[in-house]
């Protein structure tokens, strides 16, 4: 995964996004135990365009040139499957705003909090999420106070009680 | 191990293990835990398959 890793930051040095942070159950590995998964999540920021667009295809198109193709929305970079999300809410555009430097290997990345990477199960909501989130819940130490900013910015302490039930 | 004890004593100590046994997962350096992740996809692979999902294993890079 370090060489994945190695072309994600290439990307975000040649422009084709001006920020990346790893999200999603690959994200929340950082901190918990390993679970299954078969999808490296890579939220991205892109520039602004002055319609307010975007696009995926100018990813796509320089990860083709790199030897890389997109097949239904994943590309198989040096043998890992990677999605590419952009931010799409307040919160996304947070948790990649405020998201960790880390390294993987010797190499430098990013991953969100692990506040942001609970929020955004919260605000997901699928069966999958809520049982990450128990195990979540169970291994990680959050800084509650920051949590609970999170949670109160985006509306999401109801759902934090209803869970934590 | 040898000598009986009351079932409610060995499922405590053997749940305790296994919660340990977590804990101590989630403490593993994450190049670590990738490597298994992928053992893990390797060996769901073949059941999501039957099961109609097509799923990709990943291949690891090793330096």
């Amino acid at each position: 995964m370090e060489r994945t890793i190695q072309v994600l930051n290439a990307l975000e040095h040649d422009g084709l996004y001006t920020r990346y942070a790893i999200g999603g159950a690959m994200g929340a590995l950082f901190f918990m135990e390993p679970l299954l998964t078969f999808d490296l999540d890579v939220f991205v920021q892109f520039p602004l365009t002055a319609g307010g667009l975007i696009t995926l295809v100018p990813i796509y198109d320089a990860l083709k040139k790199r030897g890389y193709s997109e097949k239904e929305e994943h590309v198989d970079i040096e043998g890992t499957y990677v999605q590419f999300l952009p931010v799409h809410n307040p919160l996304t555009e947070e948790a990649l705003k405020e998201a960790l430097d880390t390294q993987f290997g010797e190499t430098p990345t990013r991953v969100f909090h692990p506040e942001h990477l609970m929020a955004i199960m919260l605000q997901t909501g699928r069966e999958k999420d809520l049982q990450r989130f128990a195990v979540f819940n169970q291994q990680v130490k959050v800084d509650a106070a920051y949590l609970n900013d999170v949670l109160t910015r985006h509306v999401l302490l109801e759902r934090w009680a209803q869970w934590n039930r | 191990m040898g000598t009986m004890e009351p079932v409610n004593d060995v499922l405590q100590r053997l749940l305790k293990a296994k919660e340990d046994r977590r804990k101590e997962l989630a403490r593993l350096p994450i190049e670590e835990k990738v490597k298994i992740v992928v053992r893990m996809q390797h060996m769901a692979a073949p059941l999501l398959r039957q099961r109609g999902k097509e799923v990709h294993p990943w291949t690891l890079d090793e330096k």
